[in-house]
Formats: C-alpha cells, sequence, structure tokens
C-alpha cells in the first residue's frame, strides 16, 4: 500500500458524506416475476468517524419498479402497478485503516433499516407503509487523493474535504419486521460511488 | 482587299466582343430552398449565391420553418414563394435577417429575434410585404441607412416597431403598425418619406404622439387607433377580414400591410378544421372553419373514391357556406378478411381487445367485436370505427365469469375529400382548373357511404375472464388519520403513540401546549389533504418527524433519563470539537 506524499498528507477527519448508485435486488420470492430482476437504485449517506476506523452513519435510499399486475388467478392483468422502496438505515462500519493515507481500505459493518413502501395499482389509490430490520454491507474503497494529489490539495483548501474515496460496496437488508412478516422488502444491493471525509 | 478588310475587321472584332458582353448580362439564378429542396437553408443558398457569376440572385423559399440567423449578401433578394407562407426564425435573440446594400426582403414572415430586419450602415434596402412579429426589441432597425423602402408590411407584437437613426430617404408607407410596445422612432434621419401607415393598439406611440396626432391638417394619409381586423394573429393569419379599417387605404387605394400592394402574395390560408358531419347511403356531408379573409369570394370542394390525396377526379365549386352535402355518391366493395393476431387482455370488469388491423385498405371502415358470456348463446356486439384502431376495451363485464370474443371487419365504399378556398368565382368548366390565388388543400378527411356494406366472416373464438388485480408484493395499507399517521401510516404505530401521548400528558397541561395544539389541529386538514395528493413526500416527512419522535421518547422516559442523555451528548461533541483544538493551540504556543 502506498504512502502519503507530504503535498498531500492526510489529517484526521470528522465527518463524512458519500452518494452511491447501483443496482438493487429485491429478494421476495415471485418479485422477478412481476417486476423483473432488479433496477437502480440512490443512496445518500452521511455520519462522524468516531475514530479512523470506525464511522457511524445515517443513510437513504430510492427505488422504483413498475410492472404488470396479477389476477387472483395468476393470469397477467392490463393494469399496471407501480412500487417505490425508501430504504432508511443506521449504520456502523469497521475501517480496515492502518496507515495514513492507504490507498485500499476494506470495510465492512451493519445496522437498523427502515424501509419505507409506497405501492400503487391502477384504479386504485396508493397505499404506503413500512418495515424493519437490518443489513450488513462490505466493500473497498480507494484513496482517490493519492492519483491525484494536487486536486486533492486543491479540494482541501476550497471545500476542506481531507479524503476522497471512490467506493465499491455490498448490502445485504432485510426488512420484514424482524421475522414477524411475511414479506420482505429487503435484498442484495451492489453500489458504487463517491464518499468524502472532511 | 486590303483596305476592306482594314475597315471591316474591326467592325468584326467590336461585334463579337459586344456580343460577348451582351451574353455576360446574366439575370440573377433562382435557387430554392426547402425541406425537399437541394438546399435545406438559408445559408447554404446564400453560399451559393455568393459562389455564382451572376448578380442578383433570388432566394425563394418554399413552404416550411427556417430557424436560422440570415446575413444576406449584396444585391440578393429573399422571397417566399407564392403560396409558401415561409416563415423564418430567429432564435429568440440576435438579428433574424440582415439585410445588405441592394437587397430586398419580400412575402415571408420573420419571428423570434431580438431584432426582425437590421438595415445596416450605408446600405439601400428594400423591404415588402414581409410580416415581422415576437421581436423583443425592433421588428426593424435603420442605422446610418442610405436608403430604406419599408412599403406594405405587417409590424405585430414586437418591441419597437421601426427605429431609424441617422438614416437620410426613408420611405416607410402602407404598413400595419399594431400591438407593439412603441410604433416607431426616427432620429435624426432626414427626409422620412412617412404616410398611409395604419397604426393600432401599440402601448406607446411615439411617432403618432409626436407627428399625427399634434396635426389639424386635413393631409394626414395615416389611420390612428381602427383595429384592422386580423383573421387570427394567435396564428399568424394576417389577412384582413371584411370591414377592416385597412382595406382600400393604402398609397395606391389598395390594402394596407402585407398583403396590399403590386407584389403581395395573394394567395389564401388553406381551411382550417375539415370535418365529417354525415354519412348516408349515398350522401356524404363536410363542414369546415369559415377563412375569414375579406378577399375569400367562395370554396371548392375536391373528391375522389379510389386512392386519398390528389389528384381529385371531382370538384364543386360556388360554395359560400362553410359546409356541403355531396350527394349522388355510389361505389362497390370488396368482402374483406377478419383481423388477425386477435387476443384478450384481463382487467377488473373488463377485456381489452386488440387485432392487427388493415391500415392499407381503404375501403375498410370499421370493425365490429362480438361477445357472449361462455353460458350464453346470443351476442352482443360494439362497433369500432377507424380501420387504423387496432384495440378496444368491453367493460361492464362481471369478474370471475368467462366470456367469448370474436370480431369481424367492415367494408364500406370510401370517399376522400379536401376543400380550398378561393378569391374568384369560377364558373363549372373553370372550377376543375387551379384557380388565381386558390389555397392550398385542407387537411383530407375520409367519409364513408353507409351503404353496400360488406362485412368479413368472424374471427376464431377467443375466451377471457376479467378479474380484479392484485397487488405484488400483497403489502397491507397502513394509513391513519392525521399528519404524523398520514406520514408514518398504521393507527397502531409505536410512534403515533408516543406523540399522542406527548400531547395529552404534557401539551394539554399547560397555556403554551394547548395553543400549540389548537393551531395543529386548525391546520393539520389541509396537510393532511396535500400529504394525500402528494403521497411520494410521505417518506421525507417521517424522516422529519423521527428526530422529533426520538426526543419526545426520551423525554417521556422522564427527567433523570433526558438529562444523563443530554449530558452526555453535550460532553462528546464539547470533547470532539472544542477542547482538543483548544489543547493543539495550548500545546503549539507553548512550542
Amino acid at each position: 500500500m502506498l504512502t502519503l506524499s507530504p503535498v498531500s498528507a492526510e489529517e484526521d477527519t470528522r465527518w463524512f458524506l458519500g452518494f452511491k448508485a447501483g443496482y438493487f435486488s429485491p429478494q421476495e420470492d415471485g418479485w422477478d416475476d412481476i417486476y423483473g430482476d432488479g433496477n437502480v437504485e440512490f443512496v445518500g449517506q452521511g455520519g462522524l468517524k468516531i475514530s479512523p476506523k470506525w464511522d457511524i452513519g445515517i443513510e437513504g435510499g430510492y427505488f422504483t419498479e413498475k410492472g404488470s399486475s396479477r389476477t387472483p388467478s395468476g393470469g397477467i392483468s392490463t393494469l399496471r402497478q407501480k412500487i417505490q422502496l425508501f430504504p432508511l438505515k443506521v449504520f456502523f462500519i469497521f475501517n480496515a485503516i492502518f496507515e495514513k493515507s492507504q490507498l485500499l481500505v476494506p470495510f465492512a459493518g451493519g445496522g437498523y433499516s427502515h424501509v419505507i413502501f409506497l405501492q400503487s395499482l391502477d384504479g386504485q389509490s396508493t397505499i404506503s407503509g413500512d418495515r424493519s430490520g437490518f443489513h450488513g454491507r462490505g466493500g473497498l474503497k480507494i484513496l482517490l487523493d493519492i492519483i491525484d494529489p494536487v486536486g486533492a490539495d486543491a479540494f482541501n483548501i476550497g471545500w476542506g474535504v481531507k479524503n476522497t474515496y471512490f467506493i465499491m460496496e455490498a448490502q445485504y437488508s432485510r426488512a420484514d419486521d424482524f421475522g414477524s412478516d411475511s414479506i420482505n422488502l429487503g435484498g442484495w444491493s451492489y453500489l458504487g460511488g463517491i464518499v468524502v471525509e472532511f | 482587299m486590303k483596305l476592306k478588310l482594314k475597315v471591316i475587321l474591326p467592325f468584326l472584332i467590336l461585334s463579337v466582343f459586344h456580343g460577348f458582353a451582351v451574353s455576360e448580362i446574366v439575370e440573377g439564378a433562382e435557387i430554392k430552398v426547402g425541406p425537399q429542396e437541394t438546399f435545406k437553408t438559408i445559408a447554404n443558398a446564400l453560399t451559393q449565391a455568393e459562389n455564382n457569376t451572376s448578380p442578383n440572385d433570388t432566394i425563394l423559399l418554399q413552404k416550411g420553418t427556417f430557424r436560422e440567423n440570415v446575413v444576406l449578401i449584396s444585391g440578393v433578394t429573399l422571397k417566399g414563394d407564392k403560396g409558401a407562407n415561409a416563415v423564418v426564425k430567429g432564435s429568440g435573440t440576435g438579428t433574424v435577417i440582415t439585410a445588405a446594400d441592394g437587397s430586398s426582403i419580400q412575402n415571408l414572415t420573420v419571428t423570434d429575434g431580438d431584432v426582425g430586419v437590421l438595415i445596416p450602415i450605408d446600405t439601400n434596402v428594400t423591404l415588402n410585404n414581409v410580416i415581422i412579429t415576437q421581436q423583443r426589441t425592433f421588428g426593424i432597425q435603420c442605422e446610418n441607412a442610405n436608403s430604406a423602402i419599408i412599403t406594405n408590411n405587417t409590424l405585430h407584437q414586437n418591441g419597437i416597431a421601426i427605429s431609424c437613426t441617422n438614416s437620410s430617404g426613408v420611405t416607410i408607407k402602407d404598413n400595419l403598425i399594431t400591438n407593439n410596445t412603441n410604433d416607431f422612432i426616427l432620429n435624426n434621419s432626414t427626409n422620412p418619406n412617412v404616410g398611409y401607415n395604419l397604426f393600432f393598439g401599440n402601448s406607446l406611440t411615439s411617432y403618432a404622439d409626436a407627428n399625427i396626432r399634434t396635426q389639424d391638417t386635413n393631409d394626414i394619409t395615416d389611420i390612428l387607433d381602427q383595429d384592422p381586423l386580423y383573421v387570427d394573429s394567435s396564428a399568424k393569419d394576417f389577412h384582413l377580414k371584411v370591414n377592416s379599417a385597412a382595406i382600400g387605404k393604402n398609397s395606391n387605394g389598395g390594402e394596407i400591410g402585407a398583403f396590399g400592394g403590386n407584389t403581395a402574395d395573394l394567395t389564401l390560408f388553406p381551411v382550417l378544421n375539415l370535418r365529417v358531419t354525415n354519412e348516408d347511403t349515398n350522401s356524404i356531408s363536410i363542414a369546415w372553419d369559415p377563412n375569414l379573409a375579406h378577399t375569400v369570394k367562395g370554396y371548392k370542394i375536391l373528391y375522389d373514391s379510389d386512392v386519398n390525396g390528389p389528384p381529385y377526379s371531382n370538384s364543386v365549386c360556388k360554395i359560400t357556406n362553410p359546409s356541403y352535402q355531396i350527394t349522388n355518391l355510389s361505389g362497390t366493395v370488396a368482402t374483406p378478411p377478419p383481423p388477425s393476431n386477435f387476443s384478450a387482455g384481463i382487467g377488473n370488469q373488463e377485456i381489452t381487445l386488440n387485432w392487427t388491423p388493415f391500415s392499407r385498405i381503404l375501403s375498410v371502415a370499421e370493425y365490429t367485436v362480438y361477445y357472449r358470456k361462455s353460458s350464453e348463446s346470443t351476442n352482443q356486439q360494439i362497433t369500432v370505427p377507424g380501420r387504423g384502431n387496432a384495440s378496444s376495451t368491453v367493460t361492464n363485464l362481471e369478474n370471475f365469469t368467462t366470456y367469448i370474443f370474436q370480431i369481424s371487419t367492415v367494408a364500406k365504399p370510401p370517399f376522400f375529400v379536401t376543400v380550398t378556398a378561393l378569391s374568384n368565382e369560377p364558373t363549372d368548366t373553370e372550377c376543375p382548373n387551379t384557380q388565381p390565388n386558390e389555397s392550398q388543400f385542407a387537411t383530407e378527411v375520409e367519409g364513408f357511404l353507409t351503404t353496400p356494406a360488406s362485412e368479413s366472416s368472424l374471427s376464431p373464438e377467443i375466451s377471457a375472464t376479467p378479474e380484479p388485480a392484485v397487488r405484488f408484493p400483497a403489502l397491507d395499507d397502513e394509513g391513519g388519520c392525521f399528519i404524523a399517521s398520514l406520514a408514518f401510516g398504521s393507527p397502531l404505530e409505536t410512534y403515533l403513540k408516543t406523540l399522542r401521548n406527548f400531547r395529552d400528558q404534557f401539551l394539554l397541561k399547560n397555556s403554551g401546549g394547548r395553543k400549540l395544539t389548537k393551531l395543529y389541529y386548525q391546520v393539520s386538514p389541509s396537510a393532511h389533504q396535500w400529504l394525500e395528493q402528494n403521497q411520494v413526500f410521505k417518506p421525507y416527512f417521517r424522516i422529519l418527524l423521527y428526530p422529533m419522535v426520538w426526543i419526545i421518547s426520551i423525554w417521556m422516559s422522564g427527567p433523570i433519563i433526558w438529562t444523563l442523555t443530554l449530558g452526555t451528548l453535550m460532553l462528546f461533541f464539547l470533547q470532539k470539537f472544542f477542547i482538543r483544538p483548544k489543547v493543539f493551540l495550548k500545546l503549539g504556543a507553548s512550542n
């Protein structure tokens, strides 16, 4: 792992913000038949760096899919339906960071999930509700400051951003009110994006 | 012999050169510009004109809208072709047409710029029969122009209609100047020749006030404050209606405005909204919106039975009302086949049927759908008009009941009809021919005789059972009654309980809390209604309410818990953000 040059020395960071997008694949049985395999999910996160190794944060996301509805006998109806999910998560993360300006930072963590849903069907009113559960996450952060030290310095001076990472992350979530509901609004997320620390 | 040659030869040489000189005086070329022409843009045509050896080329715009800012070259005429109704449309900024010395602009519409036409320094330019509208600053601007002849134009809804500064020999005559921010301004322009203009509806009337209203002579030729009665200015039809104050009032006794004068394009605009109003066994009735231009003397109906589009084999003239019944029609049709790919889609108390239509068989008038319950033998039927229709929904069916469906094609004798507006009254012999200034064809309509009708055999039966749709996943609606329950969902939500407890145990027990509660119940029905109509915002309301609910939960747990929690948070933030930096500063100072 490369060490940082004196030009872009890493300082202690307190907060982080990130934006990610990727693919969310719900795990509820039969989802593929109605809506297809999955769709794009957008996620924004922010939080506090308790220490260089430990983060605590909150995250909000958005996911939507449309598909044909079914009849009670299992046939395909001409009526269309749409579901929107707003996953909210509180999480802890452990970053495997052992020296300043570490290029590759594996991380893992998890926490509480709360998914709010809106579901609409042609000709009927939209219904809403929520499900609670948990999630686990893991991935890799790549420090971009090393790739462009001059840009990183400018970002620091102009915006106070000390570190910029490209993040790749996989999450597994389960949102079925901790097993008390038969419907699980969680699934697998595969996300990529940018996280800045300042 | 030698003497004869000495005398004759110079003449021979001179005549040869003279011949060459005569043959080099070539009239300007006509360069057509339009979607169907070699030159699609005015800019390309100007490049060609520049490369031509002939001077004084004419760029002839065909039907269409040309979205460009144009800079003319010297000597070029930019002109709309007869009947083309060509439009030069700017990008909303800049000058739409910049004239050049010796250039002229005729018979077109200029819209959507800062300046419609700019007549530059030291130029002689002629502008006639042009409609200039929707120019933000100036309709026509001339700056230090040598000579500008601005006659028989219509300037409507511009900034300043005409502005000429330091321009000598400006002629502004026979123009309609209406609904502009200002009529026109002549600054330091010597020897202006102004007259026979009509001013109406301009917000500021700088010229009219300074030069017309204050005169008390009988020689005033301009017309003030009389509505020119455009046919439809919003649709950019600036023809004049009957009884317009601008008719017969130009400097030659003709019409003031873009459709007056010797070079006007008098082609009428097409008739609009042509429609079939009735179909019968041997007649078809049609109607259309009347063309209100004062030069319209009547209409011509053209119709045919075999194919759509011109030429039409039948015509009727001497029609003055905007409706007509075409009689003595007859025809035969072959039996069509039934539609193919007939299928059914299931809905809630309805079935949507789809098929492949016969878009190219002109005699196909409609389709007939037959349906019945599987337990019955008598069919009901629905007529689906239009050969291009490919679907129909049968409604008011019983869910969970199987229905049988079939479809057939119905053919009837078709007739294709169009209408033109005429400015003359041709005889029966003259009627089929194109008349002077006859408008282009209206959008064609198709009508059918009701008999003979030929119906195809029925398609194979298909069966379908309407059913309600179910959501997937089968989630329950957790809707509630006031704002928080609307945002959160279920009335049984733990969070709602917390808020209600807080209301009952704290808010209602003090006057401030009671006032807050009263205000909340005054506001919440409207907020509730808004949130019901904008359900996508429910999650965001939840996000805003969660912190409040958590704080209230801690508060309700008791003052000791509340104090401990708050104290811990304060210590944490103080330690992280205020104490440590001060420690470092101290250490730094001591170093």
